[in-house]
């Protein structure tokens, strides 16, 4: 049972916040678009990234910044390869395995890396990333090393007299991916409503004090890092078959920083936050002249402006120009105008003293933690 | 015999130049708890400067590493002005805006030098042969020079007053601070002497290999793997775990192959497991 927490005029947005936006995805590409296919494949890839980055995206709001999707997207994108070439199995069993094998190997890695710390944790999915590239490059008898593998195509489906064929309808490819989106919004929106998700995002990173209130917080987490896994295993499961190869580099280091970048960008409160953030940086970058360098620069300016002036991420956007305009203050973030703050925690030296140093003002910051 | 002395000679090289650029991501971070992703870049940067100056403008090597040093120092503070101070408070959203500044720095390096490969002469050329084995002098350079930097650093974090007071903010900044220290000055100061030391390894190294905008890349992980082996916020840590990484990058990969790399890793995940604060690291709860 969800904690009502809105108003049910509140409540009746929210019910339609959802299924009206997923519709229009569905709905409006072939209107606007006519198939047009650099268009529908810069489509497809705010689909497909959007699902690791929703995986990202719940891990945010348990307070862990996870920079390794891409762990679970190579895993999933090699397992179909493998399954497609040396099992001979159909793609469409190839796909849920994949995701699956990426679950099972979540589940396993999250018993080490859910007990290190925030920033432990941080730092130990971003090497995992590059573990796992290593790895690769070492076996090329199983996994084609540097090279990558090639992998068969998306088999065309046949509904009984009509066929859909993925080579020569774009869209098609789009409508996969889109339906694979779908499933992961729904999955992360069920998890997103339990309680215990509403009571892990108010205490993120203190697990003493979830225990008290009766929520097992490593487990819950484990839970959600199983599920992040997943997700990013279908999405790299789909990759390497729509792109008809499995690569390290495809899902590497710097996409899982990209990824991660899509969430924050987004921002933690609202759903559609890393799927925007993915829409925005990828149709950007797409339209950026193409010199060598500035996707790069881009990205990072986007970024720090985020941390900086926008915590919430861009879905807080509306949020902190409201207040801007009805408090006729700029509005400064976390520091204020010093004048008007209470405590004397804004000077420099306060954050050092104690580790834990949880603010009881409403927790702005990106993973929850005070300050 | 030929390779263990060559064995040896890179061991030594790279065991000091990860150890100076370790040293400075374990100054940061013993200062202000921040995870500074881009300090790899730093790196990258001295490397170019000193292509710059040495290489394409054919000033002095000795030259060259001065400027490396001092300009990517000032970068460094400006890095901790723009990116850091504001989320002092926050470590976890300073440590998202130094991997901000890791794509725009890499970025600019791209768009600047574009994507091939640099390389220089060495300013002190031809070899040596110790026990036989033909070992270049600019190796031997880089190892003098880096050996005489972290001595340096190591006396003086001890015995002038900067450093007693960089060590005092690790220890307890709000104390510091009420012992009427410049924190704010002091922060800038140690972001930028990490920033130098990064920037010197690079320098240091640019003729021996060669430079490329993504030469960071491989580094950050290695810092990691480094800091997370000897302690964060530890010297000596550092040093330990640059030495550990080197001899299984050096002597691993020589005698056991590839697959030495692999064994980083698995090492890494024990040190994490089993003792979360690094090798020679504080019990920090």
């Amino acid at each position: 049972m969800t904690v009502p927490d809105r108003p049910l005029r509140g409540r009746l947005s929210g019910a339609l916040a959802f299924p009206v936006p997923l519709a229009l995805c569905f709905v409006l590409p072939p209107l606007l678009l006519h198939d047009d296919p650099y268009r529908v494949s810069l489509l497809v890839s705010i689909a497909l990234f959007s699902i690791p980055a929703l995986g990202a995206w719940m891990l945010m709001n348990c307070g862990l910044l996870s920079f390794g999707q891409g762990v679970f997207a190579t895993i999933g994108a090699y397992a179909t390869a493998l399954l497609l070439s040396h099992a001979h199995v159909s793609f469409w069993l190839a796909l849920p395995a994949s995701g699956a094998i990426a679950a099972i190997l979540g589940a396993a890695l999250s018993v080490p890396f859910l007990r290190t710390r925030e920033v432990a944790f941080s730092v130990l999915t971003l090497l995992s990333v590059l573990a796992l590239q290593q790895v690769i490059i070492l076996t090329p008898d199983v996994s084609g090393g540097g090279a990558g593998l090639f992998v068969d195509p998306l088999p065309s489906i046949d509904l009984g007299g009509q066929v859909i064929d993925f080579r020569s309808s774009p869209l098609a490819g789009y409508y996969l991916v889109l339906v694979l989106l779908a499933a992961s919004l729904l999955v992360v929106r069920r998890v997103q409503r339990s309680q215990v998700f509403s009571v892990m995002r108010a205490i993120s990173q203190d697990e003493t004090l979830a225990s008290s209130l009766g929520v097992d917080a490593r487990r819950y987490r484990a839970w959600v890092f199983t599920i992040a896994a997943g997700m990013s295993g279908l999405a790299g499961a789909f990759s390497s078959s729509y792109f008809q190869s499995a690569h390290p580099d495809v899902w590497g280091l710097f996409p899982s920083i990209f990824i991660i970048t899509y969430a924050i960008i987004g921002g933690r409160s609202s759903i559609w936050g890393p799927i925007v953030g993915t829409a925005l940086i990828v149709v950007i970058s797409a339209y950026l002249p193409q010199a060598d360098g500035l996707q790069p620069i881009f990205v990072g300016v986007g970024l720090m402006i985020v941390v900086l002036v926008l915590p919430q991420g861009l879905m807080g956007l509306p949020a902190v120009l409201g207040r801007w305009a009805t408090d006729g203050r700029a509005y400064r973030g976390r520091r204020g105008t010093g004048a008007d703050d209470p405590g004397i925690a804004r000077s420099e030296g306060r954050d050092h003293g104690a580790d834990a140093s949880h603010d009881d003002a409403a927790p702005e910051s990106l993973s929850g933690r005070g300050g | 015999m030929t390779i263990v002395v060559q064995v040896v000679v890179n061991l030594l090289m790279l065991g000091s130049l990860y150890t100076l650029v370790s040293s400075g991501l374990s100054l940061v971070f013993g200062i202000m708890r921040v995870v500074n992703f881009a300090h790899a870049q730093f790196y990258m940067l001295g490397a170019y400067v000193a292509y710059v100056v040495y290489g394409a403008s054919g000033q002095p090597y000795v030259l060259a590493l001065i400027a490396a040093a001092v300009l990517v120092g000032i970068l460094g503070v400006l890095v901790e002005r723009i990116a850091v101070k504001p989320l002092v408070a926050d470590p976890s959203r300073a440590m998202i805006a130094t991997l901000g500044l890791l794509l725009i720095l890499g970025g600019v390096a791209l768009s600047v030098f574009g994507e091939n490969p640099r390389h220089t002469t060495a300013p002190v050329g031809g070899r040596v042969h110790i026990f036989g084995a033909p070992v270049s002098n600019q190796k031997l350079l880089a190892v003098a020079i880096s050996l005489v930097l972290l001595a340096a650093l190591y006396a003086s974090l001890k015995w002038t007053r900067q450093g007693q007071a960089l060590r005092a903010l690790a220890q307890n900044a709000r104390g510091a601070e009420l012992q009427g220290m410049r924190v704010g000055a002091l922060r800038s100061f140690g972001f930028a002497v990490g920033a130098a030391l990064a920037a010197l390894a690079g320098a240091l190294i640019l003729p021996i290999s060669s430079v490329t905008p993504d030469v960071g890349d491989p580094i950050i992980l290695k810092m990691f793997i480094i800091l997370i082996l000897g302690g964060l916020g530890s010297l000596s840590g550092a040093a330990l775990g640059a030495f550990l990484l080197a001899a299984f990058e050096t002597v691993g990969v020589t005698y056991f192959g590839q697959f030495s790399i692999l064994g980083v890793y698995v090492l890494v995940i024990a040190v994490l497991l089993l003792r979360p604060q690094g090798i020679l690291g504080h019990d920090r709860s």
